[in-house]
């Protein structure tokens, strides 16, 4: 009996841990596990946003911007702080490509190629747990200032989520 | 076009009536009519492509593209076909939405914007809009002849004063003939200028409401008309469709019908049961 309960916990896995958050407002709802159909993952808290999915060390925080990017590098979301801190409505860049809203930190070609393969990696990659990559952004109409971004995979379908914090 | 209210709408969506003015306000969709009491009307065809979309958008303002261009896919094929003046390609058009929506939300969201489309670009004197006019005529009367046997008891009579199918009004008047036929009346469509023989027409056909559509033909030339007719049938309800308002006439007392084919019909079926009794037809005089 105990040689099988050796065997058991030889085997354990532990599931990285999820988080599920407004697109929009980061709000995250108790009910951690969005339910099934599609008008339910609207936020109940503003309204404004659909519920999304990532590992916990990526997901924002309330105070924390960021934007959620397609596999062909366009903007999905916008957050409320991220419109804030870009001037940007949200309305006005969804299915923009993400240059317009931000590029890499140094304006390198190289360093541009590298974020836009991390960004789509991230897109296209698998729901991993453990920590983001990382990388250093500025808005697209802005120098002088910079963002570390924490990039991973979120969810519904293939998308990159960048939180942005100030370095 | 089959319309939901503010409850209905934000039922279907599973969000509240303030999310749904909300969504109103910063994303401008789903962008409801208003009904003659002022409330909301949300079209069916926007609120469930916006159901669809949200099942795996990302955000609120993604769907809505999304629902936007599924929406706006079979209007495009339609402009492009009549613009390229295929008839083929246009019934193509018409068909692949058929697959999608009802005929008559095909007629009212794919057709009519169609239309209205290429009257926007070219304007009624190009040959872009002559030949989309005549094919929509002809699409439309189709669909008619295709339609089942009248079973609802009401009969419809309709005075034509769009003159030809070339007249803005002429595809909105085939689209109120086709949904009244299919709602179950006896429509029968009678030019306003061949009042001639008309104590005939209203002997054989006993209509319930009478309907003046177009705005091209005149006011002399539809008095005469609606005076042959009055004398024929007695009092009836009389309606208004697509003509200007400011030149009644002799229809002063007329219901005026929304510019929305459906909601033109559902407007007359309730004039017609709001009506007690079907008055005696005389001879004409």
């Amino acid at each position: 009996m105990s040689g099988e309960q050796a065997i058991l916990r030889a085997v354990e896995v532990r599931e990285p841990e999820r988080r599920t958050f407004c697109g929009y407002c980061a709000h995250r709802p108790e009910d951690e596990a969005p339910a099934d159909g599609a008008a339910s993952r609207v936020c109940g808290e503003c309204g404004l946003g659909l519920l999304l999915t990532a590992d916990a060390a990526l997901a924002p925080s309330r105070a924390e911007a960021f934007v959620v990017v397609d596999p062909g590098l366009n903007v999905q979301a916008l957050s409320k702080r991220a419109e804030k801190l870009f001037d940007l409505a949200e309305t006005d860049v969804v299915d923009q490509p993400v240059e317009n809203v931000l590029v890499a930190a140094d304006s390198s070609e190289d360093a541009r190629r590298k974020l836009q393969a991390l960004l789509s990696g991230a897109a296209r990659g698998p729901l991993e747990g453990g920590d983001p990559a990382v990388a250093v952004v500025r808005p697209a109409r802005a120098f002088g200032v910079r963002y570390r971004a924490r990039v991973g995979r979120c969810e519904p379908g293939r998308a990159a989520l960048l939180v942005l914090s100030k370095l | 076009m089959r319309t939901l209210k503010t409850s209905e709408a934000a039922a279907l969506l599973n969000v509240t009536a303030n999310t749904l003015r909300a969504w109103e306000r910063r994303f401008g969709y789903p962008k409801p009519q208003r009904s003659r009491g002022n409330h909301r009307l949300y079209t069916y065809a926007e609120v469930a492509a916006l159901r669809e979309a949200l099942d795996e958008g990302l955000s609120i303002s993604s769907a809505v593209s999304v629902a936007r261009e599924a929406l706006n896919t079979d209007v495009h094929a339609l402009v492009r076909a009549l613009g390229a003046f295929s008839g083929e390609r246009a019934d193509r058009a018409c068909e692949a939405s058929l697959g999608l929506r009802s005929l008559d939300r095909t007629v009212e969201e794919v057709l009519l914007p169609g239309l209205r489309e290429i009257h926007r670009r070219e304007g009624t004197a190009s040959a872009q809009w002559a030949f989309a006019a005549t094919w929509a005529c002809d699409w439309l009367r189709r669909a008619r002849r295709l339609s089942p046997p009248p079973a609802r008891g009401v009969s419809i009579l309709v005075g034509d004063a769009c003159g030809t199918d070339l007249d803005p009004g002429a595809p909105q008047l085939r689209a109120l003939e086709l949904l009244c036929t299919r709602a179950g009346a006896e429509v029968l469509t009678l030019s306003v200028e061949a009042p001639a023989g008309l104590g005939e027409a209203v002997a054989a056909t006993r209509p319930s409401a009478v309907v003046i559509a177009g705005s091209r033909i005149g006011d002399e030339t539809l008095s005469r008309w609606a005076y042959r007719v009055r004398s024929a049938t007695g009092r009836l309800p009389l309606a208004l469709y697509q003509r200007d308002v400011h030149s009644v006439g002799p229809e002063s007392r007329a219901r005026v019908l929304s510019p929305a084919p459906s909601l033109a019909q559902e407007e007359l079926f309730d004039l017609i049961d709001r009506t007690p009794a079907a008055p005696p037809v005389r001879e004409a005089g």
